[in-house]
Parts: structure tokens; sequence; C-alpha cells
């Protein structure tokens, strides 16, 4: 699959811009803040329906302005798409695929895949747990759209659930409802569980394959998911899935009800990351966490390609600039098939080593 | 009984009749149902629309299909 054209009207700090896109490897460079993530940005947003770095659609409008609309045009399954985001203009956000509106985000993922790697992925190992569960989630929400129906519930759920228990002390009839919320949170989260556990065991024979490769078959990577203690087996049938999450919500009632938090659920589920049997977020040098991360973002695009037929877009984030020259050449190779898009400062000869089409970014306006 | 591996929460009789290749088009699935020789889980189903979750089978002629969620 590949984003062969991309239009962007009030979207960040592009006034209104069309491109067009080499089928292979795009080079983006321009100075520091001219809007080169900003373009990535777009092309994830059209891909999962929402931004990777905000948690709100409008700080994706232009300033000033009162809305965006995003267009891509997507060849996938050896046929063209159009997708479509508008957001704001006082209206509810729309997304449509060739002018169909769309019920929900994972449509666009239907068409569009883009595996994302920035920067701070690097820290993915040493981060918390929560950045490793958004690494798994982004991936899942595009392959499974029951996941990323069931991840929507389920973080709703959890929402309402913590404003009763913070609530409670003003008013306590509330805490009746609260056997309703951990029914349903048991189910959703059990579908959570059932594909976290399938998307770990295939990550982790792909990113110990790669990982062989990149530390010069050094080192062993393994991953293990860590879920609920009271979940036996987390391949499990559902039914007992949902009765192992409902007897450690029990257990942890008073807890949540004192503490006024929910302690209980796949919300505070980890991945961890084990190099040569050792934890690597307590063990591993710097240079090991970046290896084990690089690993992991390129064994995802390799479990898209198995699944969807085809290789996911891949963005590339100034991340080769943060990459020893080893590393650098690791990556690069590992390219192969598929699209890229790579963003570089001027100043670094990244783009005469990747014979790409180079675009310039200069204040919201790229040329070619 | 054959499986059919699906990505979503539910799928329509008329889509998991397309699907497994039990129909060429929609329209003839449409027709096939409306006329009753469609089975789901031993009765004929009159409602191209009704969902269908693992646990339900779907006969018509020789064929019978069960949906099953990917891994």
């Amino acid at each position: 699959m590949r984003i062969d054209r991309i239009k962007l009207a009030d979207f960040r700090n592009y006034a209104a811009q069309e491109v067009y896109f080499d089928p292979v490897c795009n080079v983006i460079c321009g100075e520091n803040a001219q809007g080169k993530t900003n373009l990535l940005e777009a092309m994830v947003c059209l891909s999962t329906g929402k931004s990777h770095r905000t948690r709100s659609d409008r700080e994706l409008i232009r300033f000033s302005q009162q809305g965006f609309q995003l267009e891509g045009g997507i060849y996938a399954r050896n046929r063209a798409f159009t997708s479509r985001i508008e957001v704001g203009y006082g209206r509810k956000k729309r997304i449509t695929v060739n002018e169909v509106p769309a019920k929900a985000a994972s449509d666009l993922s239907a068409v569009l895949n883009t595996v994302f790697f920035c920067p701070e992925d690097l820290q993915l190992i040493k981060d918390g747990a929560a950045a490793r569960r958004r690494f798994i989630d982004i991936s899942l929400c595009q392959l499974r759209p029951r996941y990323a129906a069931a991840l929507a519930e389920y973080q709703r759920l959890h929402e309402h659930k913590t404003r009763i228990l913070r609530d409670c002390a003003d008013r306590p009839d509330l805490i009746a409802t609260l056997p309703d919320f951990n029914l349903r949170m048991a189910e959703t989260g059990a579908v959570l569980i059932h594909y976290r556990a399938r998307f770990v065991r295939m990550l982790a024979s792909c990113a110990a394959a790669a990982h062989k490769e990149c530390s010069g078959g050094r080192e062993e990577l393994d991953l293990q998911y860590k879920t609920v203690k009271t979940v036996s087996d987390p391949f499990g049938d559902h039914k007992l899935l949902v009765v192992q999450l409902l007897e450690h919500q029990r257990q942890h009632h008073y807890a949540e009800v004192s503490s006024r938090q929910c302690l209980s659920g796949p919300h505070k589920d980890d991945i961890e990351v084990l190099l040569d049997g050792l934890s690597a977020r307590s063990f591993a040098s710097q240079g090991q966490t970046r290896t084990a991360a690089l690993s992991l973002k390129l064994a995802a695009r390799e479990i898209h390609r198995e699944i969807i037929g085809e290789y996911p877009v891949l963005l590339l984030d100034d991340v080769l600039s943060e990459l020893d020259p080893k590393r650098q050449e690791y990556v690069l190779n590992r390219i192969g098939d598929g699209q890229v898009f790579i963003t570089c400062c001027e100043e670094d000869r990244l783009h005469a080593l990747l014979q790409g089409s180079v675009y310039r970014v200069k204040n919201g306006i790229v040329t070619q | 009984m054959e499986t059919i591996t699906i990505t979503t929460e539910y799928i329509q009789l008329q889509d998991l009749m397309k699907l497994a290749s039990m129909v060429s088009t929609g329209g003839e699935a449409k027709q096939l149902i409306q006329d009753g020789q469609v089975l789901v889980n031993g009765e004929p189903c009159l409602q191209r629309g009704r969902k269908l979750r693992p646990g339900d089978a779907v006969s018509y002629q020789n064929r019978t299909c069960t949906p099953a969620y990917a891994d």
C-alpha cells in the first residue's frame, strides 16, 4: 500500500497544500519547526483517525482557524481510495472513504496502515508500561477492528468507573451502578487480553529474529505479556477470562472504594522485554534498549505485512539522525519493499544517501 | 463444518455467504435467503442482515459454515 497524494487545509501550520509522492522512497527535509513532523502526523491521522501526539483534535487546527480538512489519495488492495477527515467548522468530525461516510475510525485503517517511528520511541523499553501498551494498541487497532471497538468501549467504561469511585463520597447512590460497569469491563477486558496475548506472541517471534540480526547474534530478546494476576492463561476461553477478571475485581473491591481509583483490569497490562533472560527495563544499556526498541518497531511492520499481505507505509521521523551508522544501515537495509517517508534536517547528507524524491519544507510550504 | 475467519465483532448473514463463496453476488444471497433456502442453526432464516457470531452455523445446500474470530 502507498500514499500517492495528500491534501491539507488548515492542518497544523499548513494553510493549503497538496503534495504528490514517490511510490518508494520520500525524503522530507527542512529546518526545525517548519512542519516536517506535521506532514507525517497527517498520514498517521489518515490511517488511525486521530493523532498520535495529541488527545484532542482541536489542537490539529491551524491557529486562528475554525477547522481542518485532510485528504489522502491511497493505493491499496490493487485499487485507489480517497480518505478524508474533516474536523471543526462547528460540526461533528466527519470521516469518509471514497465519499462514503465511515462509521468508525477503523474504516480508515481498513484502507491505510502506517508504522510510525519517532525518536521518543527509542525510549519504549525504559518508559512506563503505558508507552508499551500504546505501542501494541496502535498496531492492533489498525489490524483488528474488533479490538479497536473493544478498546474504545473499555476506555469509556474505565473513565466512567473512575468518576463513580471519585465522586462516591458525595453521591453514595452511584456505587449501586458499579457491578454493571464491572461486568461490562470484564467482558470487553477479556477481548483485549485475548488479542494482546496473541499479538505479543507474534511480536516476540518477529522481534527476536530482528534483534538477533541487529545485535550480530549476540543477544536473545524475549517478550512476556503481563496481565491481571488472576488470569491463569491469557490464551484461554473468553468465558473463563471474564470469570477470572470478575474474581480480581471482587478481591480489589474494598481497595478500589477506599483509594477511589480503578485498580483492577487490563488497563494496567505490561509487556516485559527480556534480553538474555534479564529485564531490559532494569538492566539493559542505552544502546541495548535502542536496538530492542528498533526490533519491536520493525517486527510490528512484519506482522502488518503477514496479516494484511502488504507492507504498511513506514514513517521515520528524524530517527536516523539519532542512531549510529551501524544501526542506520541496518534500518535502511530492512526497508526493502513498501513505501517509506523519512524526515531529516537540511544539514545532514542523508538525502543524498537515500536516493528518493526529496521534498523541502519551509514554514508550512512543501516544494519538490 | 467450515470455519470462516472474521476480524469484526459480528458478520451479517448475506456477507458471510459471500465471504464463504456460497454465492457469487449479494443479490443472489438475498434471493436465496428470502426463498427460505438458507438455514441458521438448523432453522430457515429470512433476515439477510441477521448478525452472526462464533457459535452460529449457516447451512445452504450441502455446506455448513460458522464464523470464528481471527487471532
